[in-house]
């Protein structure tokens, strides 16, 4: 099929077309908004089962490469690419330094990654969207510490990728083939007689998916990362990239299902329980660090990742509900995660900062954003009937119909932690009093209110009819061959013990909102005050030290449960990597100083060589 | 046996059109300059005829006296592949030479670099172990002129120092010659490796361990390659770009050819002949190099030491992919000899572009992107394909690699965990440069020019890499052919030189 090669074909072309013309950022974001329809338009012609393979005359034999498409892979497809061409859309009037021929490179790279079957191109597209995105993150809006934080991802990323490439070829010697299909079903035989083979050979592939989207311990790089990224590139990095991640646990997963049998923990296997388990830790770590932070971006990369980990613990179950839990799940994180940082970046772009702390009051000037932001954290938190409610309902059911109680306890804590967070995001930037600072800012451009509109629409359309996107996952779990749920109608979420209408929902939500809406209508009459106009009793602020934004509430929003915390942050995983850099790089600074300069010390050097091959071989003789 | 003694050329044409450029210089400067542009692209299109038109695998027999009596060329798929990629970088040096060699000895510097390239040729295609000794005395002596010149007094030390080590380096590897030619009576390359077995294994030993140790100093192994960081540094870009891109290709070829060919014990996996297996201790000396070269690169603040450091790292790269002894270890090694040749001889020459224009300190590749965008992409094509990332020739190199030495197995899982670890510590500081090209503004906004001269080998360059990157099998194929002729040495080497001769 033509049209799978032209979802590799016509990214790349944009790609060069945006990098020739990208001294013109209007025509470089609109090269980059029309390369994601057209391949959205290729994408629609696609249907599950196309292929298309040739070989390649490398490694002296022919090596045989494919593309296919898998009820997964389709999935991925239409996510990643539709969520793409909303973002860059969004990202015509953006005014960021971010390369859009590198985010054309990455689609490609990401189309080439879920329809790959066989390891070498899957490594090939792989590497590819890794250096694409370390350079896209080069362009931030501070130079050293976006460098730092490309730095950061690099290093994890490559290490990951090496293992990965480990992982590929202990498999490869053993099968003598690098297709994917042939190579999972060889680990399948092999099971039973050598669990802990297959157990190595998996674990060196984990840990490059474990880094990509960001699983504890390797969730490090996260919050650099996001943090320093370009602004127009972060919203795809959280929502899409993460997703890589997801579809490499997603190859191996199956492999459990020989495991059924054997016994494990509450019915479960023990390489399932285990990961279950990274994902819980993964989900407290990344809420609980989340709440603590005063920058946007860093706090919605602590947020993105812990929504990693409901995915991951969801999906590691791997039965049905688990599968349906997760990926729905994986869905509405594409979308409130965009929702959210589409409008965080423009709040960003309107005000210039990212501390929180010193935004405040700005629903008044930028109501759409407010409203999407909303939105976008209602989901998050799994209020209904936005998206977001179903999915978290449905892991927390998966998770109890295993008995999992401690993980759904952690999970649930997580979830919790995460209504923090978002309360913290909500008022800091949006509620509380105007800073005067921002009395000229404005609301954000037309394209960038259509994209919002938007968004709040699919928020609001797939809350309350899940069915649209419970079908197509119901396919994917069948053709992992576990027995899809049963549907009944788009409006309904059926989990293990009960079912949902989302749209009786709707209704008693939106009952319940405009008797509310009544009551504070009714009551007392409200006084706006300006930021200065407040608690000092008289005194004169600047005597005290104190400017305007101290006084802003979200200042040390949650100082309190700060302190309580505060001894638990002393372990540091973050610490372990750094110190090993550092070590490293000490190492090279020893080590360098055996060049000295000195002629007379390389002529030792050599001379001693010399010396130790002939004892060598005088031993051996 | 094929014969075609019009190849002599290759060797004859350079040193020929070498010794006559003072004459030429009496005319003009600049016609010595275009004279070397003309050789090299006489040697360039003959090699690429050699290549595509598949001349090869051919003897060049001097005065009909047949090997092993005579002294003769062989030029098989390795040599063709080697000679064509050395030619090459050799031409779109010489192109830059134009713009970039402009102060002092102009002419004389023309002599030695066409020298230095034909005598690289001689090197890989020579068939007879005494003439290798030569042609590396004829590379090296003009190497250590090369290195010495230009404007700076560190030059002089650099080449000082090359100039000793190499010496020592020589002067092992003719003992090791001797040795052998005490043992055997001959000095032709495919009868010694036909008749090595009839040696005394404990002088072999020995031979083995002296020749490993001289070659080891142009191959850039510790640790005989002390003098790679002061020399590289010392001297002019476009004579580091010269030593990186062809003289090394020359140093692990030689070192390569006598351990495999001549040393060589065909099985599964190479070993050789005498009581150490050299192939061992090749490959303690590359996983050594790549640690040392990669972790000492790491901390450099003068981009071209830490270019110097990473040349030596990726040389120790190629021997160790060589050390595996398989054929997909050859091909690795070969492919990737090419692709660190291509490179790293890019980025040595658009360093010199930027040195011109400015310091040579990591800090001043800062806001290379807005000075020149041009530099700024090749100087990331370049750094990415040394990294083995994809789209880039280096990936498939690296990939297949890692592959070969999978595929042995045994320590050398270990050994390829260090090396892995190792280019973790190289994508560091190559990201870290390409990091500052483009994230940090320039401190002085002065954009640069870059000249047609200077930029049309960079642009060929980058080109090349992108082509071997997206269509590998520009290299594959005749790399794998070219492995077969290291791992199997009678069929690949002896018998296409010495047909009626009988391995022992």
């Amino acid at each position: 099929m033509s049209s799978l090669l032209a979802l590799l074909l016509v990214p790349v072309t944009g790609s060069i077309v945006a990098a020739i013309i990208q001294r013109y950022r209007l025509a470089e974001r609109l090269v980059s908004f029309s390369t994601f329809v057209v391949t959205l338009l290729f994408l629609i012609d696609i249907r599950v089962g196309d292929a298309f393979t040739w070989s390649l005359g490398f490694l002296g034999k022919n090596i045989e490469m494919g593309l296919q498409i898998t009820p997964l892979s389709i999935f991925m497809l239409y996510m990643t690419i539709a969520f793409g061409v909303l973002l860059t859309f969004f990202d015509l009037t953006e005014r960021s330094k971010m390369k859009s021929f590198l985010l054309l490179l990455t689609l490609a790279a990401s189309n080439w990654i879920f329809m790959a079957t066989d390891f070498l191109s899957f490594f090939f597209a792989w590497e590819l969207m890794g250096w694409a995105s370390i350079l896209a993150i080069f362009g931030g809006r501070r130079t050293a510490e976006s460098r730092h934080g490309a730095l950061y991802y690099a290093m994890m990323s490559i290490g990951g990728s090496y293992s990965m490439l480990i992982g590929i070829f202990l498999l490869s010697n053993l099968t003598g083939s690098f297709s994917i299909q042939q190579n999972v079903s060889y680990l399948v035989s092999i099971m039973t007689v050598h669990p802990w083979w297959v157990l190595g050979i998996v674990s060196m592939f984990f840990v490059a998916f474990m880094v990509k989207s960001g699983i504890f311990p390797f969730h490090t790089w996260v919050p650099y990362t996001y943090g320093e990224s370009p602004d127009g590139f972060v919203p795809y990095l959280s929502s899409v990239m993460s997703k890589y991640g997801i579809y490499g646990f997603l190859i191996f997963l199956p492999l459990t299902l020989s495991l059924r049998n054997v016994p494990g923990v509450l019915g479960l296997p023990w390489p399932n329980y285990t990961l279950v388990w990274f994902g819980s830790i993964t989900a407290v770590v990344g809420s609980v660090l989340a709440f603590m932070q005063d920058d946007v971006k860093k706090l919605f990369a602590y947020s993105s990742f812990s929504n990693l980990g409901f995915i991951l613990a969801a999906i590691a179950l791997f039965t049905p509900i688990g599968l349906t839990a997760g990926l729905f799940h994986a869905f509405n994180h594409l979308l409130f995660n965009g929702a959210i940082f589409i409008t965080v970046v423009a709040v960003i772009s309107k005000v210039g900062i990212t501390r929180m702390s010193e935004m405040g009051g700005l629903w008044q000037k930028m109501p759409l954003t407010f409203l999407t932001f909303f939105v976008g954290i209602a989901s998050a938190a799994g209020i209904p009937p936005f998206a977001g409610f179903g999915s978290k309902w449905m892991i927390f059911q998966a998770m109890i119909s295993h008995g999992l109680i401690f993980a759904t306890v952690l999970l649930f804590f997580a979830s919790i932690a995460s209504f923090l967070y978002l309360m913290r995001a909500f008022h800091a930037i949006f509620l509380g009093q105007l800073s005067h600072k921002y009395d000229n800012v404005k609301e954000i451009s037309a394209i960038g209110k259509i994209t919002e509109v938007f968004l709040i629409g699919a928020l609001i359309f797939f809350g309350i009819f899940p069915g649209f996107i419970l079908d197509p996952i119901n396919s994917i779990v069948g053709s992992f061959g576990l027995k899809p749920l049963p549907t009944s109608g788009y409006e309904y979420i059926n989990g293990f013990f009960s079912s949902v209408n989302m749209v009786s929902i709707f209704i008693v939500v939106i009952v319940a909102f405009i008797f509310g809406f009544l009551l504070f209508a009714v009551s007392a009459k409200h006084k706006k005050v300006p930021q200065e106009d407040n608690y000092t009793a008289g005194q004169i602020p600047k005597d005290w030290n104190l400017t305007p934004e101290m006084y802003q509430f979200s200042y040390d929003f949650y100082e309190p449960m700060d302190k309580e915390i505060a001894p638990f942050l002393k372990i540091k995983i973050d610490g372990f990597f750094k110190g090993f850099g550092d070590s490293v790089e000490y190492l090279g600074s020893s080590i360098k100083e055996i060049f000295t300069g000195n002629v007379q010390i390389y002529t030792y050097l050599a001379i001693g060589g010399l010396v130790i091959f002939v004892i060598a071989g005088w031993i051996v003789w | 046996m094929k014969t075609y003694n019009f190849a002599a050329l290759l060797v004859g044409v350079p040193l020929l059109m070498a010794f006559s450029i003072p004459l030429f210089g009496f005319i003009s400067k600049q016609l010595a300059k275009w004279i070397t542009v003309l050789t090299l692209t006489f040697e360039f299109l003959f090699s690429l005829y050699i290549l595509l038109w598949h001349v090869y695998p051919f003897n060049v027999i001097m005065g009909n006296w047949v090997p092993p009596f005579g002294e003769n060329l062989y030029i098989g798929s390795l040599a063709t592949i080697l000679i064509v990629v050395i030619s090459f970088v050799g031409l779109m040096i010489s192109i830059y030479n134009l713009w970039s060699a402009k102060y002092g000895d102009v002419v004389h510097f023309a002599l030695l670099f066409l020298m230095f390239v034909g005598g690289s040729i001689g090197l890989i295609s020579t068939g007879d172990i005494f003439n290798v000794f030569i042609f590396m005395e004829i590379t090296g002596i003009s190497s250590y002129a090369l290195a010495a010149y230009g404007p700076e007094r560190r030059a002089l030390g650099g080449a000082f120092k090359y100039l000793v080590i190499s010496s020592i380096g020589s002067t092992l590897y003719l003992f090791g010659v001797l040795l052998i030619y005490t043992q055997l009576g001959t000095l032709n390359i495919a009868e010694i490796a036909a008749r090595i077995s009839q040696t005394t294994p404990g002088l072999l030993t020995f031979a083995g361990i002296l020749l490993v140790a001289g070659l080891a100093v142009e191959a850039e192994l510790f640790p005989f390659n002390g003098w790679v960081p002061d020399t590289y540094t010392g001297a002019i870009n476009p004579v580091s770009a010269t030593l990186s891109g062809i003289g090394s290709v020359g140093g692990v070829y030689v070192l390569i050819r006598i351990v495999m060919t001549v040393f060589g014990k065909n099985g599964n996996f190479v070993s050789t002949y005498g009581n150490l297996d050299l192939m061992t201790l090749i490959a303690i000396l590359g996983t050594a190099t790549v640690v040392i070269g990669e972790l000492s690169a790491l901390v450099q603040t003068n981009i071209k030491k830490m270019l110097a450091y990473s040349s030596m790292a990726q040389m120790g790269l190629v021997a160790m992919a060589f050390s595996i002894g398989s054929r997909l270890g050859a091909y690795a090694g070969i492919f990737q000899l090419i692709n660190h040749s291509i490179a790293k001889a890019m980025l040595f020459l658009i360093l010199g572009v930027i040195v011109s224009f400015g310091g040579e300190r990591v800090e001043d590749m800062k806001g290379l992107w807005y000075k020149s965008p041009f530099l700024a992409v090749t100087f990331t094509i370049g750094a990415l394909s040394l990294l083995g990332l994809p789209l880039f020739g280096g990936f498939w190199s690296k990939f297949a690699l890692v592959d070969a030495s999978f595929q042995r197995g045994g320590w050398y899982d270990f050994i390829m965990a260090i090396v892995l670890f190792a280019s973790v510590v190289e994508a560091f500081y190559y990201l870290k440069v390409v990091g500052y090209i483009f994230t940090s503004k320039p401190a002085v906004s002065e954009k640069i020019k870059v000249e047609i001269s200077p930029a049309i080998p960079i642009a060929a360059f980058a080109i090349l890499i992108i082509a071997i990157g997206i269509f590998p099998q520009i290299v594959s194929g005749i790399s794998y052919s070219a492995a077969h002729e290291l791992t199997d040495k009678m069929s690949g080497y002896v018998l296409n030189v010495i047909p009626t001769i009988v391995g022992h």
